[in-house]
């Protein structure tokens, strides 16, 4: 026998809750270091599309230990970027970026909407300007 | 004594000309009225005091509406909204009836065996508090 559509309906919002529920319950490390590995894209309207990683508690720890505070910018952008631009191989390769392109990334860091904002749960999608790239 | 079960559900069915057509989750109501007010001279209290023109306006978090009804909703035809308490022996309780529906601000995605909306909104001409009999 058939079901009818309010049941088909009924059924259908109790499956999806259900799931949410598990998606939303589970602790996952193993989930959470391949995010952590995700390359991540943020559009600015000055430099264009700029792909990056999220900062490693790593990173922090290194990142705590320095104290002038233009190398600590540098070691940001660094951190940040290296991931997803293989190119970059170390610090000191930043120091060849043009001026105004690292005052841009030191703006873009000083805002913590950009690269450090804490995901949010959410039922109605990502942001328009931030979208997950693809799993290094 | 603390009585565990809802008397009023948030659910309900989706009747299209006496047929149903689909379930709808999470509904919650938002009246309007106009006021009728006047006053009369040495009084500065209203005279008269009236609820006016009505609105019956609704939101909810989720509406499925089968196949074939699909379009037609979508398309602005109206529906009856009926809701009722949880349980399955609804004898005695209150009913709610949303007649002559639309839904005026919808998203929504295909499934299966119809659409679902999404966090949708809509107006009926009337609402309706009856009980089950």
């Amino acid at each position: 026998m058939s079901k009818s559509p309010a049941e088909v309906g009924k059924e259908l919002f109790e499956k999806e809750e259900q799931k949410d529920r598990e998606v939303a319950k589970k602790f996952s490390p193993q989930k959470i270091l391949e995010d952590a590995k995700a390359i991540r894209v943020l559009n600015d309207p000055v430099l264009g599309e700029v792909k990056y990683t999220v900062l490693t508690t790593g990173d922090l720890l290194a990142m705590n230990k320095i104290t002038d505070e233009w190398e600590r910018a540098r070691s940001t952008i660094f951190r940040l970027l290296h991931k997803a631009y293989p190119e970059l191989k170390e610090e000191k390769d930043v120091d060849n970026f043009p001026g105004h392109v690292t005052t841009r990334l030191c703006e873009l860091i000083a805002d913590p909407e950009n690269f450090f904002q804490i995901p949010q749960a959410s039922t109605n999608g990502s942001q328009s300007t931030k979208k997950r790239k693809s799993s290094a | 004594m603390v009585n565990t079960t809802p008397v009023i559900g948030r659910n309900g069915s989706i009747t299209i000309n006496g047929a149903e057509a689909g379930y709808i989750k999470g509904v919650t109501f938002d009246m309007d009225a106009d006021v009728i007010k006047d006053y009369k001279f040495t009084s500065d209290i209203p005279a008269v005091l009236e609820s006016g023109n009505k609105s019956f306006k609704f939101s909810f978090e989720k509406m499925f509406i089968d196949t074939t009804y699909a379009a037609q909703v979508l398309a602005g035809t109206k529906m009856t909204i009926l809701l009722g308490p949880a349980n399955s022996t609804p004898t005695g309780q209150p009913k709610y009836t949303l007649t002559n529906a639309i839904i005026l601000h919808h998203g929504w995605r295909d499934e299966q065996n119809g659409v679902v909306i999404e966090n949708g909104s809509g107006e009926a001409a009337a609402l309706t508090i009856g009980t089950y009999s």
